[in-house]
């Protein structure tokens, strides 16, 4: 730490004592302010990364974390039958930080051996097989889009459309005219309305970017193509592409050994006594001469700079002085998200064995998508997960999970009566129900990143933003990590 | 690290802090003037302090040592003056193995503004550094691996 630097600090702070600011705020009684040169706010991946990464580089910094365990979105379900992964848990093969964060830590990385089991389709009420679906008369799409299975639609008309090259390119003024909703794009390059409504199934057409979503399709295909000589497609229904070209050694897409939160805890293990759990931040007073960090019980904490890395969903119930102008504020208090809910289960018997479909399915009800797992080595039953993002997300985020588990139970039985009995479902998990996260993941709107995308991320007075929100390049957990490192860079500059 | 540099960093800082706009970019941040003699054979140490905390950018995809570890990127021992695409261990797109030069450091310097325009079709996922004082820091420190 430079002497002087301090000493310049120390001469501020006296004379901004003096002046002083607001006297409403201080505590009639409380505890003393912990100080920091720097205080983490969040401690998800990108938290932690930007905390340690700081630490480091021989900066003193706490990291505040409201819920009683870090990792924030990568949470693994553990003492859960088949311990499901509620958030994260596909590495992808350029995933830089992850990778390198892993190998320090000693977090073993291993292949993904998960295979999806074959998918049917329920569509306008009749079960179709998946090799049947092009030429199926349910199939009222046009004779260029027949091919896309029904899950596949959007994304795949989305990336028949995506003229991005570089991963930063969706920042690029020159691409704006894409920052229009899914259904506009689609609707200006002539897509069929029976493509309108599969698409609509799992995504949200009217309030999602195109533009955001390119920028994900490109960064998959950039893990694809990563360390490989031939360029190939790569189209899954979620995450990232799992496949394998035929003698390749390595697998493209890694999974944490022991679960996903074992990297977190591995990173908050790294920083020891730094990390405070069940600190929920209420306020961030930068108008004196360093930053107040004030939290739902009462304690304190000062800094010369505090990051930001929890999603806007929280900080938009922060009080924060000086407050957001412009199009940051903006961006804070209306950056869209999206939820995620899943059901977990095990398969007791093969069902498909009796109504001969695919042991998969997606259907256009209540239900989205059910996802039957290739059984792993060593394990005699298959898993299943059923899948609801985006509107049918918040459709059944409507309900307490016991009646949601309930109603998902009953409503498979209905359209597949094979399935009774043979299922049993063991869990089930909202991110929009939980509370310090309030989604699974940031979503731009349309126009939402010509009018803020670049201004959201710059420093505000003394308070840095990451969290998988903040990428530019990245996407998924990398993004998380991306996000912690440019924000530790900015400070680096400053401190 | 007591050194003038630092306190010119204070300065800006509460000048960012009191104009309210902190305006902070990776272009904002300029060096303190007086390095021109950056060509010099001895850097300055105050210049290689500053590359070698710009390196944040670069650690988690290349190894200072001449081992790439489970790093992404190629290790960076010896990079300036190395031929392009000539590490051991690493896998190189189409793009840069195609490539025939050495990264001398005006190559670095074009390398790290943006990589992408410099060879399309690279693998190396980094936007770019602006900010010339900046590149020589950090080229400055390059040269020290
Ligand atoms: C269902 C699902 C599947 C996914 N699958 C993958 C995948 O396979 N591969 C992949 O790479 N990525 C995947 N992701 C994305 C990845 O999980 C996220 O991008 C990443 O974990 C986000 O990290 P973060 O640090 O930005 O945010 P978070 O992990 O959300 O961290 C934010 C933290 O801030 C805390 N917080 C919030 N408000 C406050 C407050 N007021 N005071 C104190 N603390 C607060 C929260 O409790 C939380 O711990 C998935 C995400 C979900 C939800
Ligand atoms: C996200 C990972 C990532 C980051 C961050 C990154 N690089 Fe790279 N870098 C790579 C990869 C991957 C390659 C190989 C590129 C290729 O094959 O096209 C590479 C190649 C290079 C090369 C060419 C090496 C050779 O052997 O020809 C140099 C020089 C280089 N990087 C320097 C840097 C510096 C300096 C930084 C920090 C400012 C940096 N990189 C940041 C991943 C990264």
């Amino acid at each position: 730490m430079s002497v002087r630097r301090r000493q310049v600090l120390k001469g501020a702070l006296s004379l901004s004592a003096l002046s002083l600011s607001f006297p409403l705020l201080k505590p009639v009684t409380g505890f003393a302010a912990e100080k920091a040169t720097a205080i983490v706010i969040g401690g998800g991946l990108s938290g932690l990364n930007c905390a340690l990464l700081l630490s480091e580089f021989g900066i003193d910094v706490i990291l505040l974390e409201g819920a009683d365990r870090v990792g924030g979105r990568a949470h693994t379900a553990d003492g859960v039958e088949t311990r499901p992964e509620y958030g994260a848990s596909e590495v992808g093969r350029s995933y830089a930080r992850a990778i390198d964060l892993c190998s320090r830590l000693d977090v073993e990385l291993l292949p993904d051996t998960r295979s999806l089991m074959p998918m049917s389709n329920y569509v306008d009420g009749t079960w179709v097989r998946s090799g049947d679906w092009a030429d199926s008369p349910v199939n009222r799409m046009a004779d260029n889009e027949r091919e896309l299975p029904p899950l596949m639609v959007g994304m795949g008309l989305l990336s028949r459309l995506n003229p991005l090259q570089n991963l930063d390119d969706w920042l690029s003024p020159e691409f704006a005219a894409y920052d229009i909703s899914m259904r506009e794009l689609f609707l200006n390059n002539g897509v069929s309305e029976a493509a309108l409504r599969l698409a609509a199934v799992p995504m949200d057409l009217r309030m999602t970017s195109s533009l955001g979503m390119m920028q994900e399709r490109t960064r998959t295909l950039f893990d694809a193509n990563f360390g490989r000589t031939q360029t190939q497609a790569a189209d899954t229904p979620f995450g990232l592409a799992a496949t394998r070209e035929e003698g390749e050694e390595t697998f493209p897409v890694r999974t944490i050994a022991g679960g996903t939160s074992r990297l977190p805890e591995a990173m908050a293990a790294a920083l020891g006594d730094r990390v405070r759990l069940g600190k929920v931040v209420a306020g961030i007073d930068m108008s004196g001469s360093d930053a107040e960090i004030r939290c739902l019980d009462g304690s304190r904490y000062r800094a010369d700079f505090v990051v930001s890395a929890m999603p806007f969903t929280t900080l938009r119930n922060i009080s924060v002085s000086p407050g957001f102008s412009g199009r940051q504020a903006e961006a804070v208090l209306t950056l869209g998200y999206r939820g995620t809910t899943r059901a977990w289960g095990v398969i007791e018997e093969p069902y498909w064995e009796d109504d001969g479909l695919e042991p998969s399915f997606f259907t256009d009800e209540t239900i989205q998508t059910v996802v039957v797992l290739d059984k792993l080595t060593g394990e005699d039953t298959h898993r299943c997960s059923v899948i609801f993002t985006g509107p049918s997300a918040a459709r059944i985020d409507q309900m307490p999970d016991d009646q949601a588990l309930a109603l998902i139970e009953s409503e498979i039985a209905r359209i597949r009566p094979s399935t009774k009995g043979k299922m049993r479902f063991v869990d089930l998990y909202g991110w929009r129900k939980n509370p310090l996260i309030q989604g699974c993941r940031h979503l731009f709107g349309p126009g939402q990143i010509s009018r803020f995308a670049k201004e959201m991320i710059l420093p505000h007075h003394r308070l840095h933003f990451a969290g998988e929100h903040t990428r530019r390049m990245d996407f998924g957990m990398e993004a998380a990590l991306e996000s912690g490192e440019r924000a530790a860079f900015e400070i680096l500059q400053r401190a | 690290m007591k050194i003038p540099g630092r306190l010119i960093a204070a300065g800006a800082l509460c000048a960012v802090l009191l104009s309210g706009t902190a305006a902070l970019s990776l272009a904002g941040q300029d060096a303190p003037p007086g390095q021109d003699a950056a060509a010099d054979a001895t850097p300055d140490p105050r210049m290689l302090a500053q590359g070698k905390r710009l390196y944040i950018l670069c650690q988690a995809c290349h190894a200072t040592e001449a081992d790439p570890g489970d790093k992404i990127g190629p290790h960076l021992a010896g990079i300036v003056n190395r031929p392009v695409a000539s590490a051991e261990g690493t896998v190189y797109s189409d793009a840069l193995r195609a490539q025939d030069f050495v990264w001398s450091e005006e190559n670095l310097d074009l390398w790290l503004q943006r990589p992408a325009e410099m060879v399309p079709g690279t693998s190396m996922s980094f936007a770019g550094l602006p900010g010339e004082e900046l590149r020589r820091a950090l080229i400055a420190y390059l040269n020290t691996l």
